[in-house]
């Protein structure tokens, strides 16, 4: 028995060493014989994804296979969800409202072609805008659309029952325009297996399988010398720790997994992997405001001031989980917005002597165990709840209980499944829990988000907007209403610093620091990713459509 | 007589695949959460959500029409033309073209893992059966402390050693992902290749158990008077071994290795895990975390019907191995 499993391995490692030649050979000779002429060589990315791959690229899945959105189909505009304001032109060269925004009209960009080969054109654009109409369940956005033109000198103008002002960014940044000639035939569009997209996007689909995903330059894209790669390979795991090991071995070149001790487990591997971190959304304990200790301004106020953010950041994340600010403003891609007079509030260290105080004053007694008890004399003690298995939330919840015993508090530290948790979460049936929001280039979707009380139902019923904890204050509403009616930027900058004063002085949220996400690049075999000083648009793999923006610029390293 | 037999059997197979199919549907709505919740929550990881995107994607979905009998009702009638539904997962795939891609690997795998497993348990019961006392007795106590190691620790000590360490085996996968899936000799050998350590993994942990069961039953036979019978007729030990005592020992572990049969479409969650191998044992996975009612539905369909068929298929062959059963 022995002897044979021996032979056997002997004559496996035949087919590792071809494959692993061949392998290098493939991309070395792909580079070299790429300098300039045309997209060459592979890149190989993943998305974090678990499920395998199919070959269907229905773009109206919620759960869209990576690349489908960006990639393959495009929108009109492209918004930097790095950089709030960054909007550059896409199938679209520019926009124009009409006076109340309930019209807008798309000048769109000439000589491109679906890549089947057929001509894009306003009609297709047309056609795509007035699907939500013809049929309300492909409205996943829920869009105001009364219907679509296609007019005489090529522009699209697309009508609103409602001034639609703050939903430019669903418009004209995540609907993705479909071809007519295809779409028209189909007839069950939201089950239809799209198996060969006809997209005018930089790539087509390659080979699918339930592993790997390869999408191919498409050879007419229309944005000259894009794109810079030849093939974009897509591998799934099952979940972190084989990503990471992919990751850290140096196989994948774009990738979005946590991992743990990163400037050990790697920066330190290899001279060129970098990490890309990108604030792009906030860590937040969110705070039930209705019911339970937590709607206690004092008892959030408290929170906050014991937490040493720094300490946390650093044990946790190596420090990337870069600091947030009591506005719970996403900076600096939202330093637009920031009133000039809070730029220098920030949060400092762990002040337990300072959190003590707050409560005391608010009429909260020190037991003689050195811990709190609320107003009735029962000890105050405050649960928040997590996801089982999100390690970093883990670590930084551990921290943050011995820092809050150090102010009196006592924090318990829940998990729940998923499913569980979102239950929850949704229902309000929490007072703490730890999650993070933001991914949006939209300052008014980001506030409107964590803070719109008027969208909230009570707590009981499901919430599947946002605002969990139930915050409520009607001057922060109006101001959302008012930021949503108007396209002065002036004007809505005046409501944007009343909102963060009033976030400033309720403590709505208790905001940890910019959530850590970071994007590791194997710089052997890629360049020209976006980075801090260049974010052309936001680093992460699964984030659509920065994703496909960021496909087009990327370059196989030589 | 024998007709009554299969009857019989039949009857019972067919009331057992009844419950099977009705718990299948309730289970999965047993679980907390809302598939749609799970969508939404996602989505939040990447960007905000637009107000009423929920209510437009349960209509997307077509979820939650009706009441709970009326969905089991639609449920018997889907099945009934075998239609598995989409999968919410990875909408809008159907459930069938997943299943089946996911259990192509798991069968290959641990099928071949379970067979082999199975044999070389066998085999070496039998020896360490018949030379009781001997020092080969040393190999119970080995390979038992093989299958008390948690599975995942094995796993992932050998991956080390194996794969990162020595790099005699790729870590993970099911195949080299520069190769096109086919029937071709390239991929077929990266298959082989990546399938040894986790093949490896699985009779490691396994067979001891086999093995254990085998050698207990082998030594209870040879105190039968049958075989000292046949010792005495003089009979080679061989015969004697092979015809008389393991043949009347390996009766249980018969029975044992149909439902492990069975239970070789459920994958192996925590292998698959481990080695990112693309079988049913992940797809489950993936299911239930994301609350994938019909792909749920569609993988448990597949493993109860896969054990009912599988003991099935063996209740009937027993009826010719030991004849005694026919007439209980």
């Amino acid at each position: 028995m022995r002897t044979r499993w021996r032979a056997a391995s002997a004559l496996v490692l035949v087919p590792v060493m071809v494959a692993a030649a061949a392998c290098g050979s493939g991309s070395g000779s792909g580079s070299k014989s790429g300098s300039g002429s045309g997209p060459h060589g592979l890149i190989t990315v993943t998305t974090g994804s678990t499920s395998p791959f199919v070959a269907n690229f229905n773009p109206f899945s919620p759960t869209v296979q990576p690349g489908a959105n960006g990639m393959i189909y495009e929108p009109l505009m492209f918004f930097n969800t790095a950089r709030a304001g960054d909007v550059q032109p896409w199938l679209a060269q520019s926009y124009s409202w009409n006076s109340d925004g309930t019209a807008i009209t798309f000048k769109l960009r000439s000589g491109v072609t679906w890549n089947d080969g057929k001509p894009f054109s306003a009609a297709d654009v047309a056609y795509t805008f007035n699907l939500d109409v013809q049929e309300p369940a492909l409205n996943t956005k829920g869009l105001p659309i009364k219907n679509a033109v296609a007019n005489a000198d090529g522009s699209v103008t697309v009508s609103f029952t409602k001034p639609a002002y703050q939903q430019l960014v669903y418009i004209a940044g995540k609907t993705l325009i479909l071809p007519q000639h295809i779409w028209s035939g189909v007839s069950d569009k939201k089950t239809f297996a799209d198996a060969k997209p006809v997209g005018t996007g930089a790539w087509t689909v390659g080979k699918v399988n339930s592993q790997v995903m390869e999408l191919t330059a498409n050879p007419h894209y229309y944005m000259p010398d894009m794109p810079k790669a030849k093939t974009i390979r897509f591998l799934t795991f099952t979940g972190n720790s084989t990503a990471d090991q992919a990751i850290e071995s140096g196989e994948i070149d774009w990738g979005g997994g946590f991992v743990p001790d990163i400037k050990k487990n790697f920066l330190s591997k290899n001279a060129k992997y970098a990490v890309e971190d990108i604030p792009l959304s906030v860590t937040y304990l969110v705070p039930n405001y209705k019911q339970g200790p937590t709607a206690d301004k004092a008892v959030r106020q408290a929170i906050s001031q014991a937490l040493d953010r720094e300490f946390i950041s650093q044990s946790v994340y190596n420090g990337y989980a870069p600091p947030t600010n009591p506005m719970d403003l996403l900076t600096p891609n939202f330093n637009s917005i920031l009133d000039p007079s809070l730029a220098d509030q920030k949060f400092g260290k762990a002040d337990p002597a300072g959190a003590k105080q707050t409560l005391q004053s608010a009429g909260y007694a020190l037991g003689s165990n050195g811990m709190f008890n609320d107003k009735s004399g029962k000890p105050l003690e405050i649960t928040v709840k997590q996801v089982t298995g999100w390690s970093d939330y883990t670590s930084v919840l551990q921290i943050a209980e011995q820092e809050l015993a150090a102010a009196g508090i006592k924090l318990n530290v829940q998990a729940e499944a998923y499913a569980s948790f979102i239950q929850d979460q949704n229902n309000g049936d929490f007072q703490l829990l730890i999650d993070n929001f933001g991914y949006t280039s939209d300052p008014y979707q980001y506030y409107n988000q964590l803070l719109n009380g008027s969208v909230a139902p009570p707590i009981g019923q499901v919430d599947q907007f946002g605002d969990y904890g139930r915050f409520d204050d009607p001057q922060v509403d109006s101001l959302l209403a008012d930021v949503s009616a108007t396209q002065d930027a002036n004007k809505q900058k005046q409501d944007y610093y009343r909102i963060e004063h009033l976030v400033l002085q309720d403590v709505p949220t208790i905001p940890l620091f910019a959530a850590q996400d970071e994007i590791e690049f194997n710089g052997n075999h890629v360049k020209d990713y976006p980075t801090t000083d260049n974010p052309y648009a936001a680093p992460p793999i699964w984030l659509q459509p920065d994703e496909g923006w960021v496909a087009l610029h990327i370059a196989p390293a030589s | 007589m024998r007709l009554r037999y299969i009857g019989r059997k039949l009857g019972f197979y067919l009331v057992a695949a009844w419950i099977a199919i009705t718990l299948n549907f309730f289970l999965p709505r047993l679980i907390p959460g809302d598939p749609v919740a799970v969508i939404i929550s996602k989505q939040q990881q990447t960007g905000t959500v637009p107000l009423g995107e929920a209510d437009q994607l349960r209509r997307l979905l077509g979820l939650g029409s009706g009441s709970l009998a009326g969905q089991y009702g639609q449920y018997l009638n889907s099945l009934a033309h075998l239609r598995f539904g989409l999968s919410i997962t990875v909408f809008p795939t159907p459930v069938i073209d997943l299943v089946r891609q996911a259990v192509f690997w798991t069968l290959i795998l641990v099928g071949i893992a379970t067979l082999l497993s199975f044999a070389l348990g066998i085999a070496l019961g039998t020896v360490t059966g018949w030379k009781r006392g001997s020092r080969l007795d040393a190999i119970v106590p080995a390979t038992t402390l093989l299958t008390a190691v948690p599975y995942f620790w094995l796993a992932l000590l050998l991956v080390y050693l194996f794969a990162n360490t020595w790099q005699i085996f790729p870590a993970q996968g099911g195949f080299d992902p520069a190769l096109d899936v086919g029937w071709n000799g390239a991929f077929i050998s990266s298959a082989i290749q990546h399938s040894l350590l986790p093949a490896i993994t699985l009779i490691v942990a396994s067979v001891g158990g086999w093995l254990l069961g085998m050698r207990n039953m082998m030594v209870a036979t040879l105190a039968e008077d049958y075989v000292v019978a046949a010792e005495a007729k003089g009979l080679t030990p061989l015969r004697v071994m092979a015809k008389y005592a393991a043949r009347n020992a390996v009766l249980p572990s018969v029975s044992g290795f149909a439902v492990s049969i069975g239970f070789v479409v459920t994958g192996q969650i925590v292998m698959e895990q481990v080695f990112n191998y693309p079988g049913v044992g992940n797809l489950l996975f993936a299911a239930v975390q994301n609350q994938d009612y019909p792909l749920m539905q569609g993988i448990f369909l597949a493993i109860s019907f896969a054990v009912l068929g599988a003991n099935l298929l063996v209740d009937l062959l027993y009826g010719f191995i030991d004849p005694r059963t026919k007439e209980a």
